[in-house]
């Protein structure tokens, strides 16, 4: 007895066994491997979803309503490992549900799979604290790891085999129908290829993005099960007991083949369509997800900024206090009047203006503006004011000889 | 106390008749469910026909149940399964060649005797730990039938945990 002779599920049953790293791996073996480790694996991110959510339910009812006394608890740093992994698995989900979905590829990683098991059980045999960066340390690196990996090397070769499938589905139902519509004379085998590659090759799209055109690859009872179908639907046409063996048989009146090459054209126009809506949203998927990253720089960018200003201001402030205080101690007398609070106010109102440049940009760039507008116009006051000086200084200089010398009081 | 309890009769496929302790019996969950939803616990000379096992396979089988008839059902965990571990005893009794193995699987299935449905197919998984896809494949004796296209691109799914 060989292993293949046993069914489907009992050799799941043996693959159940195996840890996900091991099933990654064994995908390599042959087709057959390949596609019930791809169950395996996809059930197991799915499980891991259930499993987490299941875990952080349990966790979050056992942790006291109050936050000051869940801040102490045993199970706060469980908590908080259980948000980080549901971070981790709606990244990963994000990266690889879309096309898991679209059965292109199936959950890659087997071993981000057995670490996140791995914490989850960690979870929920332990009550006592658990240090979340050592917890989470190996699920962080790997999921990274394996995130960029498929963002690099993976999603453009996906992504080109989709396109080249829609093309190909596409043309293989031109071929199919013209030789519908046109070839009156078309061997048993040659419609029943012609059919079976069209039907084939979408198939075989489903399953694997790379295997177009390779009937061999999907299922053996589907392509009985399709030719079986051809076959009957063109049973009941009379010219089919008269023609038999290697004789060719007219296919072009067959009205039940034309009818279900007819159902077959719209499906496929519906098909194309759902493509071309499902290229749409993605697109537009693309342009949110980018404009949330700009968004997000942005945030961050003013955050910085914010940060600095406030340092600058601190520095300033502690400057102003130390000349006030250097003031007061050289002259008790003016220590009355406070120079620095006017100029500590104002660079209050800056920092706010600044704080407040998210909400209300407009306004604090008015400020700033004016502010600014206020500022260059004092300095060429001053600039003239001084330059109006010089001149009269050289004037008073060059004019010192016309003039009569002042009297000596 | 071992003469006490009734006996019920087991026929496998190819005719033999085996005389099997009624506790011994309830291990596999067909059995079971067969004596007790047939009413057949109290008839002494019921005959229970295993049309799926042959008389090799059901004597293994019955070793196995005599030296697993106290034992508690297995929890139904699917995690459980690959932290599973297999005792000397067991790992002993599967040391049989690959044909006789899954054929006790089929068996152990057929029967519904999840215990040995675990430690079967654990042994199989064994087989497989630790190996490359070729060893895999000479071990088991499997053609490989991907592509050359098929293959780089599943070496390239799996090399980001090689990057390392």
């Amino acid at each position: 007895m060989h292993l293949f002779d046993m069914p489907k599920e009992i050799f799941m049953e043996i693959l159940d066994r195996l840890n996900y790293e091991e099933i990654s791996k064994t995908r390599l073996v042959c087709r057959r491997f390949d596609q019930q480790c791809q169950q395996v694996l996809n059930r197991g991110f799915n499980k891991a979803v259930k499993q987490h959510s299941l875990s952080f339910k349990r966790i979050k009812a056992l942790l006291p309503r109050r936050e000051s006394e869940r801040r102490n608890h045993n199970l706060a740093r469980h908590a908080d490992i259980l948000t980080s992994v549901e971070t981790r698995l709606s990244m990963l989900s994000m990266t690889y549900g879309k096309y898991m979905d679209l059965s292109l590829c199936c959950f890659i990683p087997g071993r981000v799979l057995d670490e996140i098991f791995r914490i989850l059980r960690l979870i929920a045999t332990t009550n006592e604290p658990l240090r979340p960066h050592e917890v989470l340390q190996e699920l962080r690196d790997i999921s990274s790891m394996a995130i960029e990996h498929f963002d690099e090397k993976i999603v453009n070769t996906l992504k080109k085999s989709m396109v080249d499938s829609n093309g190909r589905s596409y043309a293989s139902s031109s071929t199919s129908s013209s030789s519908c519509a046109f070839h009156n004379v078309a061997s048993t085998s040659g419609l029943g290829s012609i059919s079976f590659n069209a039907m084939g090759e979408e198939l075989s799209s489903v399953f694997r993005p790379y295997n177009y055109g390779t009937p061999g690859y999907i299922d053996n009872k589907r392509q009985a099960m399709h030719v079986k179908v051809l076959k009957s639907n063109c049973v009941k046409e009379p010219h089919q007991h008269k023609y038999t063996g290697s004789q060719q048989i007219s296919y072009g009146r067959c009205s039940e083949a034309k009818a279900a090459m007819h159902y077959f054209r719209k499906l496929e126009v519906e098909y194309k369509k759902g493509i071309v809506q499902m290229h749409r949203m993605q697109q537009l998927q693309n342009l949110q997800s980018k404009r949330l990253q700009q968004a997000l720089n942005a945030i961050a960018e003013y955050k910085t900024e914010m940060v600095e200003l406030k340092k600058r201001f601190e520095e300033v402030d502690a400057k102003n206090r130390e000349i006030s205080a250097n003031m007061k101690h050289i002259n008790p007398a003016s220590g009355d009047k406070k120079p620095s609070s006017p100029q500590s106010s104002s660079a209050v109102a800056t920092i706010m203006a600044k704080d407040d440049l998210i909400v209300e940009q407009p306004t604090s760039t008015k400020n700033l503006m004016l502010n600014a507008s206020n500022l260059i116009t004092s300095k060429r006051h001053y600039d003239l004011e001084k330059k109006g000086n010089a001149e009269d200084d050289n004037a008073m200089v060059g004019d010192s000889s016309n003039l009569p010398k002042k009297p000596k009081i | 106390m071992c003469d006490e309890m009734p006996n019920i009769k087991l026929e496998s496929s190819d005719g033999e008749i085996f005389d099997v302790d009624v506790k011994i019996a309830k291990c596999s969950g067909t059995i079971r469910t067969m004596l007790e939803d047939c009413g057949m616990e109290d008839n002494v000379n019921a005959i229970v026909p295993l049309l799926n096992v042959n008389s090799a396979i059901l004597r293994k089988i019955l070793v196995w149940a005599d030296h697993h008839k106290d034992d508690p059902l297995p929890a139904e965990d699917d995690e459980n399964k690959r932290t599973y571990h297999i005792s000397l005893w067991d790992a002993d009794f599967v040391k049989v060649d690959q044909s006789t193995l899954f054929d006790l699987i089929l068996a152990a299935n057929y029967l519904d005797i999840k215990s040995l449905l675990h430690v079967t197919c654990k042994t199989v998984a064994n087989m497989m730990e630790g190996k490359t896809p070729e060893m895999i494949r000479k071990f088991f004796n499997i053609p490989n039938d991907f592509t050359p296209a098929e293959k780089e691109q599943l070496g390239a799914e799996n090399e980001w945990s090689e990057e390392e």
